[in-house]
């Protein structure tokens, strides 16, 4: 790579990739400048930033989840309204307010905790961002 | 009477951008106080990177729910989600702290604007909480 000022020349890069950015950005409104900058920052952002306790704690909210499952499947009618606490994947008990549960799930050891209540279905929301979120 | 908040606007920001200042409750630190600019933009509560996030053990408090959104340069992301309370001064709500790695910023969204009445005073560079 040799770097002439503000112009820098990488060798080993792959053509067909190099044509489908350059394609992708023009469709876009970007310069293929632009669109190699928006490009480096989120690979030294993924590369710098997810790291293996990252990674542990995804584990742990999987397990959770499927227990989560479990539970409501077993206790949704019998207990609705009651809350739900898992840890780590390991439940960890049933409580009757809310305020009891987010004290017991806040002195927990764990990586990661669900708090839940019974008979509520899990709802999924699109969040909008705006330009400068990154 | 209560004395009426007022937060700067962040000059190194340009043009400057309105920011508020917000204690989370955290079950690392109990009330953790945040700075965080005010982005219409973003249609959440509150949004923290990550590190900061797990720093704070606010991977104790998330809700089962799934928000899932799409990055500036189009990145499809699943945010992690906790649900804990927010002061602002003598208000108190219960808000949604949302964050993921790829995400630097501090912002305060319309879910928590949207209980505020707060002026915008441009020329004064100053945001005030009525």
């Amino acid at each position: 790579m040799s770097n002439l000022g503000n112009i820098i020349v990488v060798k080993n890069v792959d053509k067909s990739l190099y044509r489908r950015l350059k394609s992708v950005a023009s469709l876009k409104g970007y310069t293929i400048g632009e669109a190699l900058n928006e490009a480096i920052k989120l690979w030294l952002m993924v590369n710098e930033v997810i790291s293996r306790d990252y990674l542990d704690y995804i584990t742990c909210r999987e397990k959770s989840e499927r227990t989560l499952r479990e539970i409501q499947e077993r206790y949704d009618r019998e207990h609705r309204g009651k809350y739900v606490i898992i840890c780590d994947g390991v439940f960890k008990g049933l409580f009757s307010s809310e305020k009891e549960a987010l004290k017991r799930a806040s002195e927990s050891k764990a990586k990661e905790c669900i708090i839940a209540k019974l008979g509520e279905p899990i709802r999924e929301e699109k969040i909008e961002f705006g330009m400068g979120v990154l | 009477m209560f004395s009426r908040l007022k937060y700067k606007y962040d000059e190194n920001v340009k043009p400057p951008m309105p920011k508020i200042v917000a204690k989370i409750w955290t079950p690392k630190m109990g009330d953790f106080e945040l700075e965080l600019m005010v982005d219409t933009g973003f249609s959440g509560g509150i949004l923290i990177p990550y590190h900061l996030y797990d720093e704070l053990k606010l991977t104790l408090l998330e809700v089962p729910d799934k928000y899932f959104g799409v990055l500036p340069v189009g990145i499809p992301i699943i945010l992690h989600t906790a649900l804990t309370e927010v002061s602002i001064g003598e208000l108190k709500f219960k808000v949604h702290v949302h964050s993921h790695p790829l995400i630097s910023k501090r912002l305060a969204g319309r879910k928590l604007l949207n209980q505020l009445k707060i002026l915008l005073n441009g020329p004064k560079r100053e945001l005030e909480v009525l």
